[in-house]
């Protein structure tokens, strides 16, 4: 028996999780004890990971739809088709009506391949889910900080003397978090939890802020507010490392702690004790997450977090920045390495024509293409419109996560040719002509890079059976359309990464492999040993100076009104992931809830005469979906909670997108709940 | 023949014998508040599992004629839920044994167990 | 010294990692019970253990600090079940099952899986001395702090 080391395959966190393996089969996992994130802890999520492996509903062979329903095929012909009915499609209306969607539940090698493959062959219509939940972090730390990353590690957070969390719900989607922030709590840090909702994450709270739904810009803004006008500010980090702050300070003269708490519903003391809290301490740290992001201004809402950080000087050292927490194993990997519309890899935009060149040369080619492709919801769009005739996805679910789903089915219904790359017959897949299965984590090896830009190697743990990895598929796929003539191992790969990115430079397959916990990037070069906290001495920006940006509230794309008068909020639970792919048929964990629920406050709930347990019809203008409701004071009056990993959930949700980030606002919708679903109570 | 002789007034009603029973010839069964446990008049098995499992020696072995016998028994409801859990005999059974060692009637003796972890849980919360 | 399960229950965040790692190293059934207040509610190993004093076959022995519950002399009663004060036994249809402190994995020098796996660090397997030292360090902070505690 040996105790295979990989990293957990749920949120981003990059928890190491040990597999037993005994004669070739994975027996049970083990728990690393000697890793400086989790110290052997694992969430329920990591601890039913195995039940993924071995699961009866995998796919197990490449199948084609036809009329009369699946046809398993060969990996070959397989192979042939997709690469003919790509060719066709790229030969009859040009490259741009291909569409690809990479993963960040894959490997960095394979989805650094992905979109090699994508771009050689001529668009930049690659883009992966990051699109739908921390892009307005990629674009709004990356104008203010240079980066748009996560600062500081997150055992760090036992340093900090004051944690402020915004729109996260930790303790639920990323419960190793809440180790470290108990851990400053027990050495007498004061926590403050602002959420619309009061959550496991808000009972962790010193001082808890329920704030109305999409009104973070204005407590932000309140708090900078009384910080100027208190005198708090850290004037001397202003004027050494930041650039304008006089437009901020001038966009806040007119903004005060009573107009904040006007907007937010927030009583007015509890945001100047914030305020104080955060300003005063020695080492403050922000946590947030899509509460933040998902909303039309997730770009400013960053901002405005950047703002307060940079105003009080919490940034560079153990203890502060900013922390926002990443969903997916490898959704920084993946935004690393360029399965972004608009960026190459290392975030170098496509319309850097010195950088681009750079790449190009690198993959043997003069140029690639200039202008950035349509990302996530855009894609769809198109495909609604005609311009995209094809898409491969891979690991992807967007018939359960894009906004508006209902426009996601019928755009991917009307595709000429749809091709899904999954380990399951996801809701996605279902609607493929062609589906290919997949090596899952611990059937492959390879990079992963978590939300604390820690580099790790995942070993494979057993042999895959009838399936092969993203990375293979993709190679085969290359080699087959004539992009290169040979299939890729992992380590070559990831070699090429350090010659296309500089921040990955340092990092190779031996010195990942040799190391238990890691490497933070930025690692320029082989003796570096990583880059645990960011803007120490300079930010990442061209001139190493932090920029603010003025930013002010703006009401959310859609208010209550007569039809539908009250909000709906989305979020995660614990026992459940993303689209619910990896969970729903996990009986582990989809048996805490079965079924999709809504919460709704008792006042509510009294008004509408509904009771706990009963079935009843949500709908907003874009579509309607049936849970069971769950009463409960987490939620205040006027607003409703559902998870959004049920299907049917997002066919609610608003397709409005950030301008620059291209986010779509998730988070805020007006719906109405009507008694009784289709199926009786 | 080998008939099973049960003395009914010994019995708690409690779930040795029907649990212990591997082809299930003695059945335990609850519905409402009511527990009915039904003995067959004989049994060939070779075994005496249910004569060695009983708490209370209320299941002895005879000869002869036998006929089956079924108790019943009322389920007591939990003091919080409602929801019935034990039976009278059973907590009569209990109970001494269990002041004995936590010197004392216990206060959360009209509980049932899923009722008691719910007392004891928020009793921790409410200590923090 | 001898170690020990403890709990922290003002670190629980209800997330179910214990139940489901629990349920993984015993057959699919957790010895221990997440409570929606956020409590994880598992065998104390009592020292005075009424469970104990109903037994009538020896299923359940004490032994070095420890309640150790032998499947094999188990009736499937249910007479613990209605002694334990914590509601800390289960019943799985004909036998009685609770915490045995991961013996399988401490056979192997391993930790018990619940105190392993808990992100919060809201349940350790430590000595009572060690775990009452630190307790009693953070309040004594907490207090001076002026923090005002929210046990909800």
């Amino acid at each position: 028996m040996k105790v295979v080391p990989t990293i957990c395959p749920y949120c981003g966190a990059g928890c190491p999780l040990g597999i037993k393996v005994s004669n070739g089969e994975a027996i049970g996992i083990e728990y690393i004890t000697d890793h400086p994130l989790t110290k052997g802890a694992l969430c329920p999520k990591g601890n039913a990971a195995l039940e993924i492996l071995y699961h009866p509903n995998r796919i197990r062979s490449p199948m084609v739809r036809e009329r009369g329903g699946w046809r398993e095929i060969g990996w070959d012909e397989a192979l042939e088709l997709l690469a003919r009915r790509l060719m066709e499609v790229k030969e009859k209306h040009g490259p741009d009506a291909l569409g690809f969607l990479s993963s960040a539940k894959a490997t960095n090698e394979e989805n650094y391949l992905f979109q090699k493959m994508a771009r050689l062959l001529g668009t930049n219509n690659v883009d992966h889910c990051a699109r739908l939940c921390h892009s307005p972090s990629v674009v709004g730390l990356r104008k203010a900080l240079g980066s748009g990353t996560m600062t500081n590690p997150i055992p760090d957070l036992a340093n900090s003397r004051c944690i402020f969390i915004l729109g996260s719900n930790f303790a639920e989607n990323h419960p190793i978090v809440s180790r470290w922030v108990l851990e400053a709590k027990d050495r007498g840090a004061f926590v403050i939890v602002a959420d619309p909702r009061y959550t496991p994450t808000a009972q962790l709270a010193n001082l808890y802020l329920p704030l109305r739904p999409g009104t973070n810009i204005a407590l932000l803004n309140g708090m900078m507010a009384v910080i100027l006008r208190e005198g708090l500010a850290d004037f001397q980090f202003i004027a050494q490392r930041t650039k304008g702050f006089e437009a901020l300070r001038a966009s806040l003269s007119d903004f005060s702690v009573e107009k904040a708490s006007e907007i937010t519903g927030l009583n007015p003391a509890d945001i100047v004790t914030a305020a104080r809290a955060y300003a005063r301490s020695e080492a403050s740290a922000i946590i947030y997450c899509m509460g933040v992001t998902q909303h039309a201004t997730g770009t400013d809402n960053v901002l405005a977090c950047a703002n307060l950080a940079l105003m009080c000087g919490q940034v560079g050292r153990p203890g502060t920045g900013l922390f926002p927490l990443r969903g997916q194993n490898n959704v920084q990997g993946a935004s690393d390495m360029g399965a972004l519309a608009d960026l190459l890899p290392g975030y170098v935009p496509t319309t850097d024509d010195g950088g681009r060149r750079r790449l190009a040369s690198l993959w043997g080619r003069e140029d690639l293409p200039p202008k950035p492709g349509l990302t996530v919801v855009e894609m769809m769009e198109a495909a609604i419109e005609g311009k995209i005739k094809a898409m491969y996805i891979m690991g992807e679910n967007p018939a359960v996560s894009d906004p508006k789903a209902g426009d996601t089915l019928k755009a991917l219904e009307k595709l000429e040719f749809l091709a899904v790359q999954d380990l399951f017959l996801t809701e996605t897949a279902q609607l493929a002509h062609l589906v290919l299965p997949v090596a899952c984590w611990a059937e492959k090896s390879g990079s992963y890079t978590s939300t604390e830009r820690r580099v790790q190697w995942s070993e494979k743990a057993v042999e895959p059976q009838g399936v092969l990895s993203d990375l293979e598929i993709i190679g085969l796929l290359g080699k087959k359309i004539g992009l290169w003539d040979k299939t890729f191992s992992p380590e070559e790969v990831l070699r090429e990464i350090g010659l296309a990115i500089p921040a990955y430079r340092g990092i190779t397959p031996e010195r990942l492999k040799a190391s238990t916990e890691g490497i933070f990037w930025p690692c320029p070069d082989q003796s570096h040993p990583g880059t645990p906290i960011l803007h120490r001495d300079r930010f990442l920006t061209p001139d190493g100076k932090a920029n603010f940006y003025p930013v002010s509230h703006q009401p959310p794309k859609e208010e209550p009104s007569l039809n539908f008068p009250l909000i709906m909020t989305t979020g995660r639970m614990v026992a459940h992931y993303n689209s619910g792919a990896l969970s729903r048929n996990i009986l582990p964990l989809s048996r805490y809830a079965p079924s999709l629920w809504v919460e709704i406050n008792p006042q509510d709930a009294e008004e509408m005469g509904l009771v706990e347990g009963e079935r009843v019809r949500i709908s907003s203008p874009r579509g309607e979906v049936e849970a069971m409701v769950r009463i409960s004071e987490k939620v205040i009056p006027g607003l409703i909670f559902l998870p959004f990993h049920f299907p049917g959930v997002n066919f609610l949700t608003l397709k409005e997108l950030d301008p620059e980030a291209r986010i779509p606002a998730y988070k805020v919708s007006a719906c109405r709940v009507e008694k009784g679903g289709s199926h009786g109570v | 023949m080998r008939t099973l002789e049960v003395a009914g007034e010994k019995c708690i009603g409690c779930r040795a014998c029907s649990s212990i029973c591997a082809p299930l010839h003695i059945s335990l069964t609850d519905v409402g508040n009511r527990r009915t446990i039904a003995f067959p008049a004989s049994c060939e098995e070779d075994c005496d599992l249910c004569l060695r499992a009983c708490p209370t020696g209320a299941i002895a072995f005879g000869a002869g004629p036998g006929k089956p016998l079924t108790l019943e028994f009322e389920l007591i409801p939990c003091s919080k839920c409602g929801k019935p859990f034990a039976t009278r005999e059973e907590m009569a059974f209990v109970l001494p044994k269990v002041s004995k060692v936590l010197g004392g009637e216990p206060d959360w003796k009209g509980l049932c167990p899923e009722c008691r972890r719910e007392e004891s849980a928020s009793g921790l919360r409410v200590a923090i | 010294m001898g170690y020990e399960v403890l709990v922290r229950p003002e670190r629980c965040i209800s997330c179910y990692a214990c139940e489901v790692a629990c349920a993984r190293e015993h057959g699919g059934l957790s010895n221990v019970w997440v409570l929606p207040q956020g409590v994880p509610i598992l065998c104390r190993h009592c020292q005075n253990a009424a469970c104990l004093e109903v037994c009538y076959t020896g299923a359940l022995e004490q032994r070095d600090g420890e309640v150790i519950f032998h499947r094999e002399k188990c009736t499937g009663c249910e007479l613990c079940l209605l002694a334990c004060p914590f509601g800390a036994i289960g019943l799985d249809g004909k036998r009685a099952y609770k915490c045995d402190l991961c013996s399988h994995r401490r056979q192997e020098g391993l930790m018990p899986a619940c105190a392993l796996t808990c992100p919060a660090g809201a349940i350790s397997y430590s000595c009572v001395a060690d775990f009452s030292h630190r307790k009693r360090g953070i309040a004594g902070l907490s207090w001076a702090m002026g923090y005002e505690r929210r046990g909800k």
